[in-house]
């Protein structure tokens, strides 16, 4: 079994020689103007656990140190080199759009946290929905000036609690600074609410249409 | 928990809640042979917050 970490661009560059999940030594197929970074193993890995995710999320961060990499979702696999030549020879179009797309460019991951006064039982539906706007409008005060600083963003629906906002920005590696500045001027400007930011990541959430 | 320590745990809990919502619906999927199907990942969401509060625990 393979197991794949990313589709990089400059594809003379060799897999780094460290080792991936379970210590099994990085390797990479070439394909035209793309290269994938793996690692075989005999056996299944068997459970996935936080440990497997970061020697995952190590690996992609380490490509991207030098390259342009299109991460793979945790627990990519093929049965064999010749599955995955077919898979960079079939998604080859798609593959260097999207590698283009992020090319000098980080994830950062926003999270806004509200904090509520009123917890407990809610005590009628016209209540559940004032709060609903409020988060949203709440919500809409942070993204759009952080979208506005990013090439791309993402909203995903919030988990509920305390969560208001879940979203992804594709940042430009240049603009990172002034994107976290931004971020803190929000913090500053809404002391009612937790602006959490991650990253930079690899661009997860923008490789997935991929 | 002092108050340094509880301050980085919380900071890896962010984090790696972070990190599951990237590696577990985000990247780049090869058709069909993913070895979790969306059940899975949310079995390995509860495991792993499940984890990170025993952890949590235990400092």
């Amino acid at each position: 079994m393979i197991w794949v970490y990313g589709i990089c661009d400059r594809p003379e560059l060799a897999a780094p020689r460290r080792p991936g999940l379970a210590q099994a030594p990085l390797d990479s197929l070439r394909e035209q103007a793309l290269l994938a970074v793996f690692t075989r193993h005999a056996h299944s890995l068997g459970e996935p656990d936080a440990d497997a995710l970061w020697a995952h999320e190590r690996v992609v961060e380490r490509l991207m140190t030098d390259r342009t990499v299109l991460p793979m979702r945790f627990g990519s696999t093929v049965a064999d080199e010749a599955e995955l030549r077919r898979f960079l020879v079939d998604r080859q179009a798609t593959l260097a759009a999207a590698l283009a797309g992020i090319a000098g460019r980080v994830e950062l991951g926003v999270r806004i946290l509200a904090q509520r006064e009123d917890a407990g039982p809610v005590a009628s539906g016209r209540e559940y929905v004032l709060s609903k706007l409020r988060d949203g409008a709440r919500a809409d005060r942070v993204h759009e000036p952080l979208a506005a600083l990013a090439a791309d963003s993402r909203l995903q629906p919030p988990r509920g609690g305390e969560e208001v906002l879940r979203g992804a920005y594709l940042v430009d590696r240049s603009a990172l600074s002034r994107f976290r500045a931004g971020v803190q001027r929000l913090q500053q400007a809404h002391p009612d609410v937790a602006i959490l930011c991650t990253g930079p990541w690899p661009p997860y959430t923008f490789a997935s249409g991929a | 928990m002092t108050v340094a320590s509880h301050d980085i745990a919380r900071r890896r809990e962010v984090a790696l809640v972070d990190l599951l919502d990237r590696l577990l619906a985000g990247g780049v999927v090869i058709g069909g042979d993913i070895t979790l199907s969306i059940a899975d990942v949310d079995l390995v969401y509860v495991s792993l917050r499940a984890l990170i509060t025993s952890v949590e625990g235990i400092r």
